[in-house]
């Protein structure tokens, strides 16, 4: 991805080198947002704000890591803000159905399997119950194909650490979808 | 029993579906740099005013203190005046 991107023209100010940043990597970023939060309009408005931060702090990127790694970090950092601030405000009485209304997932994840509306709910749900860490790591891996290395610069974590929270976020998800299945058989 | 684990598999797999960033938002990301730059000047320009606006209220409060140091050493010097006329 990087390859594409003129950083020093972009760090110059250039608009070119900006818009090909926009084309390479807004997709990658909504879809990443999307997954996390699960919501397109907040989604939506994540994407804008980590765009934003990039360019007005491209000028700070010293090339220690993979472009796409930080503006990677940028997004998780602002998904997480945003899951945090939603949490909290929910602790305080306010309630935000995380799965009700609010959830539109239209993706056609693993299709053969996920034919059923139901059953794309009922995963998406299981993703969103998972610890925070767990979600976006697994979501980094499984849904944005990063490697461990980079989830592992993304998040700010060792590479142990890393695979740990997928190995744990695939057992948690195995557990909620049990769940689900034993109540169903009921 | 065969469905369950079946279902399971979905943990394994990579999610090949990507969701195209709507045409407004793409609008909206492109617009950026357009965005920052005005609001740089705006930032500028709200910088610039409340310089100006100090600037003034500076001056008008040294020229107030002049104009009352003053008309103070000119009231003194008539003073003095009369009171040298009286003398005599």
């Amino acid at each position: 991805m990087n390859e594409e991107i003129d950083i020093i023209a972009l760090q110059k100010g250039d608009e070119k080198a900006y818009q090909d940043l926009v084309k390479v990597f807004s997709k990658p970023i909504f879809n990443t947002c999307f997954y996390i939060l699960q919501n397109r309009e907040e989604a939506e408005d994540v994407t804008q704000d980590v765009f934003v931060i990039v360019y007005q702090s491209i000028s700070f990127f010293k090339g220690d890591s993979k472009l796409s790694t930080w503006i990677y970090r940028i997004a998780i950092n602002k998904c997480q803000e945003l899951l945090r601030y939603k949490k909290r405000k929910k602790r305080f009485g306010i309630h935000i159905p995380i799965f009700g209304s609010s959830i539109e997932i239209k993706a056609e994840a693993p299709d053969e399997i996920l034919h059923q509306e139901e059953r794309k709910k009922i995963f998406y749900s299981a993703i969103s119950k998972l610890p925070e860490n767990q979600q976006i790591a697994y979501t980094l891996y499984n849904m944005e194909e990063l490697s461990y290395h980079e989830i592992a610069e993304a998040m700010n974590l060792s590479l142990s650490a890393i695979e740990s929270l997928i190995f744990r976020s695939k057992q948690n998800l195995r557990k909620l979808l049990a769940e689900y299945y034993e109540i169903n058989e009921q | 029993m065969e469905d369950k684990e079946h279902f399971f598999q979905i943990i394994d797999k990579k999610f090949t579906h990507r969701l195209e960033v709507p045409d407004e938002l793409q609008k909206k990301l492109m617009s950026i740099p357009f965005q920052v730059k005005q609001q740089k000047n705006y930032t500028w320009m709200v910088a610039a005013s409340l310089l100006f606006l100090i600037s003034v209220n500076i001056f008008a409060i040294k020229n107030n203190n002049y104009q009352s140091k003053k008309q103070y050493i000119e009231s003194q010097y008539n003073f003095d005046l009369d009171n040298s006329n009286s003398y005599e």
